[in-house]
C-alpha cells in the first residue's frame, strides 16, 4: 500500500515541473511581452491587436462577411511573403552570419508580422469550425493588422536591399551591440567583449573579407564601424577599431589582402578615432581628457610597431616590399597626424581637429609621450615640444635637432626657483611633486624608449624610407638625445643612486606613475603588444642611466661614465652591451670592433654626439 | 591591519649612516609590509640600505623577508591576489636591485620558507645594527641570525632568473604579430 504523504509529494513534484516547463516554453513569449516597454513597434502591435479584439467583441461579424474579407487579405499576406523570400534569395548571401537573420528580422519585424498572421489563422479557423462569431471576427481583422505591418515589413526589406540601407542597419547594430557590451557587468570588458555574438560575427566578416582579399567588403565593414562609432565612442568602441585595425595590417603582411585597401581602411579608422578624440578638447571632463589620451597613446605605439614590424619582417623576406612600403608610410602618416592633435600649437595646420589639443592633465600627456616613443616612432622627438607646451603653458624656444634639450628646459621651467610659472606649470609641478620625482618619472619613460629602438642591423631598404623613419644615424643620435640631455647627475656615484633608485621604487596607488599607467590602460589590451614596466627592461634601464653620463661633445670627458659602467656586474654590463649593439651603431672608427663590453657602449653611445654637428659646420 | 613603526625605523636607517656602524640586520616578515599602505616606508628602507651598500660596501647587510605567504584566513575578496602581487613584485625588484650591484657589496636577502598550514612567522620584525661588531640588542639579533643560520630556514635571494636583456618582443617587435 502507497504512502499518501509521499503520493501528494509526488503529485506536488509533477506539478512543479509542469510549471516549470509551462514557464520555459512561454519564455519567449514573456520576453516579447516585456520588451513591449522598451520598443514603440511592439508597443504600437499590442495596442492595435488590443483595439481590433474591442472592435471585435462589440460587433461581431457574420459569417459570410469574415470569409469574403479574408480571401482578400490572405492574398495580399501570401504575395507580401513571396514578396520578401524573393528579396532576401536576390540580396543576402546564406553563408553570411553578418548580417544574420536575427538582425534582418529585429529591423523589418519579420516575425512579429508573421506571428501576427499565423494567430489570426488560427482564430479565423476556430471561429468558423465552432461557429463562433467573435474569434472569426478577430481572425479577420487581425489579418488586416497583419497586412498593414506586412507591407511596413516589405519596405524595410526593401532598403536592405541596397548597399547603403544594409550598411545604415549593419552601423546601427553594431552601434547597440557596443553601447550593449559597454554597459558595466560583472565579467571585465575584454571577455564581454569576445562572447558578444555580434561582434564576433562582426569580426569574423572582416577576417573572410580580408581573407578572399574582398576590398569593397572591406571598405564597406570599415565604413559601418566608422558609423557604428559615431554614436558610441567609449572604450569598448575604441578596442574594436584598434583590433579591426590589426586585423587588416596582419591580413595584408602575411594574408591576401591589397596593402593598399588595408592601408586606406586603416587610415579611415584611425582619422575616424582622431577626429573623435580632437573633438573631445572642448569638453572639460576628466575622464573623456583620460580616454581621448588613452586613444591617442594606443594608437600611437601601435603604429610604431606595425612601422617597426613591417620593416623587420621586409627585411626577412617574409612579406612584400609592397605591403611593407604601404604600412609604414601609414603609419609614419598617422603619427604625423597624431602629433598635430597634441600639439596645441602645431607648424601647419590641416584642418581645425588640429588647433588646440585634448591632451590636458599632466598623468595624461606623461602616458602619450610614453606611447609617442615607445617602438621607435617616427616624430618622437618633435614629440616633447608640445609636452613642453602644455605642462609649462609656454612654447618652448629651441629645436632638438640642434642639440637643445627639451627635458632641461622642463625641469628648468618647472622647478628652477625664482622663475615665474604659468597656472599649467604651477599644476604641473604640483602634479609631479619633487624634483626627484619628475627625474624618476622621465627615466622610466625613456626605458621604455631605449628598449624598443629598431635593431640597427636589420638593412633598412631604400623603399621603406620614409621622413624620420630612416636608417640615419643623426636622427637616432637625436632620439636618444631627447632623454640622453635630461641630466639630473654628474658622477658615476650619483648614477648608481639613480639607477637602483628607480628600480626599487614600488611607488604607492595613486602615486604620478601609477596615474601615468592608469591613463592608457583601459584600452591596452586589444592590441598585440603587452605594456611592460620599466623594470622588465634591466639593460634598457642601465643604458638610460648611462645615456645620461655619456659626452655629448667628442671634447666631453667619459671618466663618470667609464667608472659608472665598472661597478656594474659582468652579467648586467654584458646586457647592456648587446642591447647597445643592437640599437646604437658605431659612429666612431676609433671605437669600431670593440670587444670589451664598456669600449662597446662608451663608443656606441657617440652617437650622441653627432646632434648638432651641423652647426659647428656652420659656424666653420 | 597595523603600519610597521615608521618612526623607529626611520630612527634606526639614520643611526645606519655612522661609520661606526659595521653590519645591519633587517626582519620584514609581517604581511603588513606587502599592505599599500606600507609601501613609502618599504620604499625608504629598501632605498637606505641600498644607499649604505653603495656607500659602504664593507658593511655587511642582511635582510630576512617572506619567501612565500602564511595561510591567511577569511581573505577579502581579492586580498590574496593584492598580497601575493605585492609580494612577488617586492621580490623581483629586491632581485633587480642586487643584479646592478657587485657581489661583495649586494645586501643578502634571506628569504623565510613558510610552512602550507603555516598562520603566522617566528620572526620577529626590526632593524638591528652592530657598532664596531658589537651587536645594540644582541637577543634579537642571535635569533634573527640563528633563523637565518638553520638549515632549511631561509633560502637565497637570487637574480639568476632575470632576463637581463628584457622581454623578446623589444629585440623583435614582430614576435607579436
Amino acid at each position: 500500500m502507497s504512502d499518501p504523504a509521499s503520493a501528494v509529494g509526488e503529485i506536488e513534484e509533477i506539478a512543479a515541473a509542469t510549471w516549470f516547463r509551462t514557464v520555459r516554453l512561454a519564455a519567449p513569449a514573456t520576453a516579447w511581452i516585456r520588451g513591449v516597454r522598451h520598443s514603440p513597434r511592439q508597443a504600437t502591435l499590442a495596442t492595435c491587436a488590443l483595439a481590433l479584439l474591442i472592435v471585435a467583441i462589440t460587433n461581431p461579424l457574420a459569417r459570410q462577411d469574415v470569409i469574403d474579407s479574408v480571401q482578400f487579405s490572405l492574398a495580399f499576406f501570401a504575395t507580401l511573403l513571396t514578396g520578401e523570400a524573393v528579396i532576401f534569395a536576390l540580396s543576402f548571401s546564406p553563408s553570411s552570419s553578418w548580417p544574420s537573420l536575427r538582425e534582418i528580422d529585429a529591423h523589418i519585424a519579420f516575425r512579429e508580422w508573421v506571428v501576427t498572421g499565423w494567430l489570426a489563422a488560427m482564430l479565423l479557423a476556430s471561429g468558423l469550425l465552432m461557429r463562433t462569431a467573435i474569434p472569426g471576427t478577430y481572425g479577420a481583422l487581425l489579418f488586416l493588422l497583419a497586412d498593414v505591418f506586412g507591407m511596413f515589413s516589405f519596405i524595410r526589406l526593401f532598403g536592405l536591399a541596397s548597399a547603403d540601407g544594409r550598411k545604415r542597419l549593419l552601423s546601427r547594430t553594431l552601434s547597440s551591440a557596443l553601447a550593449q557590451v559597454s554597459a558595466p557587468a560583472a565579467t571585465e570588458l575584454p571577455q564581454r567583449m569576445n562572447e558578444d555574438r555580434l561582434l564576433s560575427a562582426y569580426l569574423g566578416q572582416i577576417d573572410d573579407a580580408a581573407a578572399r582579399s574582398d576590398g569593397s567588403g572591406v571598405r564597406d565593414l570599415a565604413d559601418e564601424l566608422a558609423a557604428a562609432a559615431d554614436a558610441s565612442s567609449g572604450t569598448a568602441t575604441v578596442a574594436l577599431y584598434l583590433e579591426v585595425v590589426h586585423r587588416l595590417a596582419r591580413a595584408a603582411l602575411i594574408g591576401k589582402l591589397d596593402p593598399v585597401v588595408a592601408s586606406a581602411a586603416a587610415e579611415m579608422l584611425i582619422g575616424s578615432l582622431l577626429e573623435q578624440t580632437a573633438a573631445s578638447q572642448e569638453s572639460a571632463d576628466e575622464k573623456q581628457a583620460q580616454h581621448a589620451a588613452a586613444v591617442m597613446t594606443q594608437a600611437s605605439r601601435y603604429l610604431a610597431w606595425l612601422a617597426n614590424t613591417s620593416l623587420t619582417l621586409s627585411a626577412r623576406d617574409v612579406i612584400a616590399a609592397s605591403a611593407a612600403r604601404e604600412l609604414v608610410a601609414l603609419a609614419v602618416r598617422l603619427r604625423q597626424r597624431i602629433l598635430r592633435v597634441a600639439d596645441p600649437d602645431p607648424p601647419y595646420v590641416a584642418g581645425t581637429a588640429d588647433l588646440g589639443t585634448p591632451l590636458s592633465g599632466t598623468p595624461c600627456v606623461l602616458a602619450w609621450i610614453g606611447g609617442f616613443t615607445e617602438f621607435h616612432g617616427s616624430h618622437q622627438a618633435a614629440g616633447l615640444y608640445p609636452v613642453f607646451e602644455i605642462l609649462t603653458g609656454t612654447k618652448f624656444i629651441g629645436n632638438y635637432w640642434d642639440g637643445d634639450s627639451v627635458l632641461a628646459g622642463l625641469r628648468e621651467a618647472l622647478f628652477s626657483p625664482g622663475t615665474s610659472r604659468t597656472r599649467a606649470g604651477q599644476a604641473a609641478q604640483i602634479a609631479f611633486g619633487t624634483v626627484s620625482e619628475f627625474d624618476r618619472i622621465w627615466t622610466l619613460i625613456s626605458v621604455g624608449a631605449i628598449a624598443t629602438l629598431r635593431d640597427i642591423r636589420v638593412n633598412h631598404p631604400l623603399e621603406l624610407i620614409r621622413p624620420e623613419f630612416t636608417p640615419d644615424h643623426q636622427l637616432l643620435g637625436a632620439y636618444l638625445r631627447t632623454f640622453a640631455s635630461h641630466r639630473y647627475f654628474t658622477t658615476a656615484d650619483q648614477a648608481m643612486s639613480a639607477l637602483t633608485r628607480a628600480i626599487g621604487h614600488a611607488g604607492q596607488p595613486g602615486d604620478l606613475w601609477q596615474a601615468v599607467r592608469a591613463v592608457a590602460a583601459p584600452v591596452g589590451w586589444s592590441l598585440p603588444m603587452p605594456t611592460l614596466e620599466p623594470q622588465a627592461r634591466p639593460s634598457a634601464f642601465v643604458l638610460a642611466i648611462a645615456s645620461r653620463l655619456a659626452p655629448l661633445t667628442p671634447s666631453g670627458p667619459d671618466g663618470e661614465l667609464r667608472a659608472f659602467l665598472a661597478r656594474l656586474p659582468p652579467r648586467t654590463l654584458d646586457a647592456t652591451a648587446r642591447l647597445a649593439s643592437r640599437a646604437l651603431p658605431e659612429t666612431d672608427p676609433e671605437w669600431r670592433g670593440s670587444t670589451d663590453p664598456s669600449d662597446n657602449i662608451i663608443g656606441r653611445l657617440r652617437v650622441l654626439q653627432l646632434v648638432g654637428t651641423h652647426r659647428a659646420d656652420d659656424d666653420s | 591591519m597595523t603600519v610597521p613603526d615608521s618612526a623607529a625605523w626611520r630612527e634606526a636607517l639614520a643611526t645606519m649612516l655612522d661609520p661606526a656602524v659595521t653590519a645591519v640586520l633587517t626582519v620584514q616578515c609581517q604581511l603588513d609590509w606587502l599592505r599599500p599602505v606600507a609601501a613609502p616606508l618599504r620604499d625608504e628602507i629598501d632605498e637606505a640600505l641600498t644607499a649604505l651598500t653603495l656607500r659602504r660596501p664593507l658593511a655587511r647587510t642582511d635582510r630576512i623577508i617572506l619567501h612565500n605567504l602564511p595561510t591567511i584566513t577569511d581573505p577579502h575578496p581579492g586580498q590574496l591576489e593584492e598580497l601575493n602581487r605585492a609580494h612577488a613584485d617586492w621580490l623581483y625588484r629586491l632581485a633587480l636591485v642586487g643584479a646592478m650591484l657587485s657581489d661583495t657589496a649586494r645586501p643578502r636577502v634571506h628569504r623565510l620558507i613558510v610552512a602550507g598550514d603555516q598562520r603566522s612567522v617566528e620572526a620577529v620584525d626590526g632593524i638591528e645594527l652592530q657598532v664596531k661588531g658589537i651587536w645594540a640588542h644582541p637577543d634579537a639579533a642571535l635569533a634573527a641570525l640563528r633563523l637565518m643560520r638553520r638549515a632549511g630556514a631561509t633560502t637565497p635571494l637570487t637574480g639568476y632568473d632575470i632576463d637581463m636583456d628584457g622581454p623578446f618582443g623589444d629585440t623583435d617587435p614582430s614576435v607579436y604579430l
